[in-house]
């Protein structure tokens, strides 16, 4: 048997009390009181060969009580035979991480790893709770506690292993701060799983490079009891990383056109010779013969590589040598899509007149530089626009046509600047709730009201563009919409100025009033272009996506949809179907490049915490006695003996006042 | 043929908490059985009978009653009686003793509140003395209404219950009882005689008729009682181990021996001894002390 609080049995030393109580007693004192004891003599006492212990029934209860109470404060419990929360061996909660990023494809490091982990992995015990994940910039488990668990003790290391084999590294960028919180939320999870307190310690399975970010870590909150391992993988060659970062294109009188190229040396302070080709990434064919070019240790350069200027419309990879890790010496370049979208514009005044709406529609779309915007007022109808502005009231076959457009995704903006666009709105709309009327007075309105969340105006959120109230407008038809419509900007006496109504895919706008400025100065406003564009953006899909963009998780994620028959994982040259020369160019993150370790003073710097042996070995001995007291709590909770302990001292209670009761009956009754 | 007496248990008569009860049922009871005694047609100036004693005077002889119960009985008459008569009762710590349910004090104030009553009946008059170390309480003999009364409030009022002493006592009472009359000594004289052999000779010189009723339990007697343990003297407070078994022939033998000295002292002085154990039921002990009255005194050696 064992006991929770074993201090109480000192209170077994009371027991001694009631015994030297029965001993010394005399019992009912054997006085008897005469008359005159003149005529008495003394007579010799009785022999008492021994103290004898009066009552001794008496006192076995009593000493029973007395024993039975230090017992019962004692919280006694019998150990399970298979109690293995009682074994002398701490549980550790052990969290793996391997660093997976782009710089871990080094020569050698894999190798490294692999040793480096099967030494962790060897030191492991049955009882301990483990849980393997990779990182880059996103978790991605290797293995789960619970498989952990499940696998027998003897094939856990090779499972183990062979989970790594599979697992390699890959081109993302590392964040280490992520992987160190997500780590000690690993541990914090594998504490919950058990009710007895384990020792943590996680291990970090990585190169440092100092292109990984650790900015985080200062924030983390460590619990106690954990220890932190950071196992420094090398490849197996020491030396520089070089790598190429793109700038731009330019021009130079005396090379005319021009790449420029950033040239990074990280690792050794030494200079290097790089050299660089550029060659086509549609055939592999070598466009720009290798080059040779200097950098100095840690540094980096921006070199000029003469480029035709044809070649710069087609997708090119940078290609380098002179360094021991090629896993970032090639650069994809993509040439920049800009998309060329038309609107249709359905006025009765031609794109000439200086006064009318046209005239500084097409003026302004001549700015874009994407998309690449052509006003087509000749054939408006022709169905092959991305969107369309109405400066007119329609027929009921043109609206037909627009309408369908709009409902098939288009964008129609109508300028209804006349009662007359009443029925063009209905027809357009489907709804009878529209009306355009006149309105009673000629006072120039404002725009009073305006909703900067939606994409329209969005560009003029900022407090520095969002004064609206300075553009006066004449001639404007007062406009009632229907409630399903969305009122996106009024009228300073708060009627709608425009409105958008959403029909099957696509989106209809209605201006009230006009923009030509003799009845508005809008279009002579610092808003319209802007708006203007927005509304060309809109139209087509938004601004499209770049062409050239680093190998991130987030990027993946955007661009993958646009691949539904690719896989984008690693750095080179995607083509976007459905999409004539369009390309998509994806590199290493530039920082992945940075393959100088992290120094100490960065370290120190994060606030890590240290952990000296002795102190984990006095943390490790202090849960391992909580791990003692908890399971012992465990197993005393179950068997809850000191309850039946209680319940016999109250039984033996009432047998001791039934029991002396009847002994001090039994003395009043001795004869006097 | 003696006198019937229809006893009464004494437990019983203790049991009845007023005294004055008590008395009555004791007195009642006496004088129901003189009247179914054979002795009936008594002389309405006849008074009561008295048993002879050497030196009586054998006139008055009931001749009658020597024939019938081959006693010597002696006529009084009521001229003979209207006695003063002063009951001394003890009250020190030993009279507490009882080897029963009641204590020889309890038996001595019912007996001294029965005699009360009995003389008052009888127009005796009778006070009360209650004595330990001294004579503690006095109520002169008078003749008015409300004495027994207050007789009996003396003697219900709680003792001090401390140690006797005789001598003491009865120099009180040779000074206190002045006119020569009855004295009627009640205690257990659970002491030596000889200290107070001459104040009891000085109280009977004075002409008192003193009568000595000795209370004793039944225990003091016989040692019939306790066990080997720790004898406590009640008056002197001393404690010795006493085994009453080995004891018991030794303590009676020497018993025996204070009361003949006892009952040298009290004959020398003339003094009449009645020994009345608490077993015994009080009307007879009445009775007794009753046939006893009014005898010479003892003639003195």
């Amino acid at each position: 048997m064992s006991f929770l609080a074993p201090l109480f049995l000192v209170g077994l030393a009371l027991v001694a009390g009631p015994i030297l109580f029965h001993l010394i007693r005399q019992s009912p004192k054997n006085r008897i009181v005469f008359s005159s004891t003149e005529l008495l003599d003394a007579s010799p006492p009785k022999q008492q060969t021994s103290r004898r212990i009066q009552n001794p029934w008496l006192l076995l209860i009593r000493c029973l009580i007395i024993g039975f109470l230090a017992f019962a404060f004692a919280r006694p419990f019998i150990p399970d035979a298979a109690d293995t929360l009682g074994n002398k061996e701490v549980r550790r909660d052990i969290v793996i991480a391997i660093d997976r990023s782009a710089s871990m494809n080094r020569p050698g490091i894999s190798e490294h790893l692999m040793e480096e982990a099967r030494k962790i992995l060897e030191k492991l015990s049955p009882s301990d709770q483990v849980s393997l994940f990779g990182f880059t910039d996103t978790i991605s488990p290797i293995i789960s506690p619970e498989q952990w668990t499940a696998m027998e003790a003897d094939r856990r290391i090779n499972f183990a292993l062979e989970r790594l084999e599979s697992s390699t590294a890959t081109a993302l960028p590392g964040l280490l701060d992520e992987a160190i919180s997500e780590a000690v939320s690993e541990i914090e999870a594998l504490r919950e799983r058990t009710s007895v307190s384990g020792f943590g310690e996680i291990y970090l399975l990585s190169d440092f490079a100092e292109g990984t970010r650790i900015n985080g870590i200062e924030s983390i909150d460590w619990p106690s009891s954990l220890r932190l391992n950071r196992v420094q993988l090398s490849p197996e060659q020491e030396g520089p990383n070089l790598s190429l970062r793109w700038v731009q294109w330019s021009e130079s009188e005396s090379l005319g056109s021009v790449a420029n190229i950033a040239l990074t040396s990280s690792g050794e302070p030494l200079r290097s010779v790089a050299e660089i080709s550029i060659r086509s990434a549609l055939d592999d064919s070598l466009l720009v013969s290798p080059s040779e070019h200097f950098v100095d240790g840690n540094t980096e350069t921006i070199i000029n590589i003469p480029v035709a200027q044809e070649l710069r419309s087609q997708p090119l990879v940078f290609a380098l040598s002179g360094d021991s890790y090629p896993f970032d010496n090639k650069l994809a370049l993509a040439p920049d899509y800009i998309p060329q979208v038309s609107i249709g514009l359905i006025s009765q005044s031609s794109l000439a007149n200086e006064s009318s709406a046209p005239y500084f529609i097409s003026k302004a779309v001549q700015g874009f530089a994407t998309p690449r915007t052509r006003i087509d007022s000749q054939t408006p109808l022709s169905g092959s626009h991305v969107a369309y502005v109405i400066d007119r009231p329609l027929a009921t076959a043109e609206a037909d046509s627009i309408k369908a457009e709009i409902e098939s995704g288009k964008t129609a903006i109508v300028l209804a600047h006349g009662t007359g666009f009443s029925d063009t709105i209905r027809q357009l709309s489907g709804s009878d709730s529209w009306l355009a009327e006149n309105r009673s007075s000629d006072t120039p309105l404002l725009i009073g009201e305006v909703d900067f969340s939606h994409t329209l105006f969005a560009p003029f959120a900022s407090p520095r563009f969002s004064n609206f109230t300075s553009i006066n407008t004449w001639q404007t038809p007062k406009l009632s919409a229907p409630g399903s419509a969305k009122v996106l900007a009024r009228y300073d006496d708060q009627s709608p100025l425009l409105v958008e109504e959403k029909r099957g895919d696509g989106s209809l706008y209605i201006w009230s009033g006009s923009w030509a400025p003799p009845a508005s100065q809008w279009v002579l406003s610092s808003k319209f272009i802007p708006f203007l564009h927005r509304f060309v953006l809109s139209a087509s899909g938004g601004p499209p996506l770049p062409s050239n963009a680093a190998l991130t998780s987030s990027e993946i994620e955007r661009y993958q949809p646009m691949f539904p028959d690719q896989l984008i994982q690693t750095p080179g040259i995607y083509r976007f179907p459905r999409t004539e020369n369009r390309w998509l160019a994806i590199h290493i993150d530039p920082l992945e490049s940075k393959t100088n370790p992290i120094s100490l003073d960065q370290w120190e710097q994060l606030g890590l915490p240290e952990f000296e042996e002795s102190v984990a070995q006095a943390q490790l001995a202090r849960i391992r006695s909580q791990s003692e007291q908890e399971s012992a709590r465990t197993i005393e909770e179950r068997q809850h003996i000191w309850q039946w302990l209680l319940w016999a001292v109250l039984a033996l209670l009432a047998l001791e006042s039934a029991v002396a009761m009847r002994s001090h009956q039994r003395k009043e009754a001795m004869p006097s | 043929m003696p006198l019937e007496s229809k006893t009464i248990d004494p437990e019983a008569l203790l049991a009845i908490r007023d005294l004055e009860l008590r008395a009555r049922i004791v007195v009642d009871g006496l004088w129901s059985g003189l009247h179914r005694s054979p002795y009936h047609g008594f002389s309405v100036e006849f008074s009561e009978y008295r048993q002879y004693s050497p030196g009586d005077d054998l006139r008055y002889l009931d001749w009658k009653a020597l024939a019938r119960t081959d006693r010597e009985y002696l006529k009084i008459y009521e001229d003979e009686t209207n006695l003063r008569c002063t009951i001394a009762m003890d009250s020190s710590k030993s009279m507490g003793f009882t080897s029963g349910s009641y204590p020889k004090s309890e038996y001595a104030k019912t007996l001294a509140a029965t005699l009360s009553y009995f003389l008052l009946q009888q127009r005796d008059i009778v006070g009360l003395a209650r004595f330990d170390e001294d004579v503690s309480d006095y109520l002169a003999a008078r003749w008015r209404p409300g004495h027994l009364k207050r007789v009996f409030a003396l003697l219900e009022r709680p003792s001090q219950g401390l140690s006797t002493n005789i001598e003491k006592t009865l120099s009180s009472l040779v000074r206190i009882c002045r006119k020569r009359g009855l004295v009627i000594l009640v205690s257990d004289f659970l002491s030596d005689a000889q200290n107070w052999r001459q104040a009891l000779a000085h109280l009977t010189a004075m002409g008192h008729d003193v009568r000595a009723l000795q209370i004793l339990d039944p225990a003091e007697q016989n040692l019939a009682f306790g066990k080997a343990a720790y004898w406590e003297d009640m008056e002197s407070g001393d404690t010795l181990y006493v085994d009453p078994d080995s004891m018991r022939q030794r303590y009676r033998e020497r018993f025996l021996a204070r009361q003949a000295q006892l009952e040298d002292v009290f004959r020398t002085t003339g003094v009449r001894h009645q020994i009345i154990t608490t077993d015994q039921a009080l009307d007879q002990a009445l009775l007794d002390f009753v046939r006893n009255l009014r005898g010479q005194r003892a003639a003195r050696p």
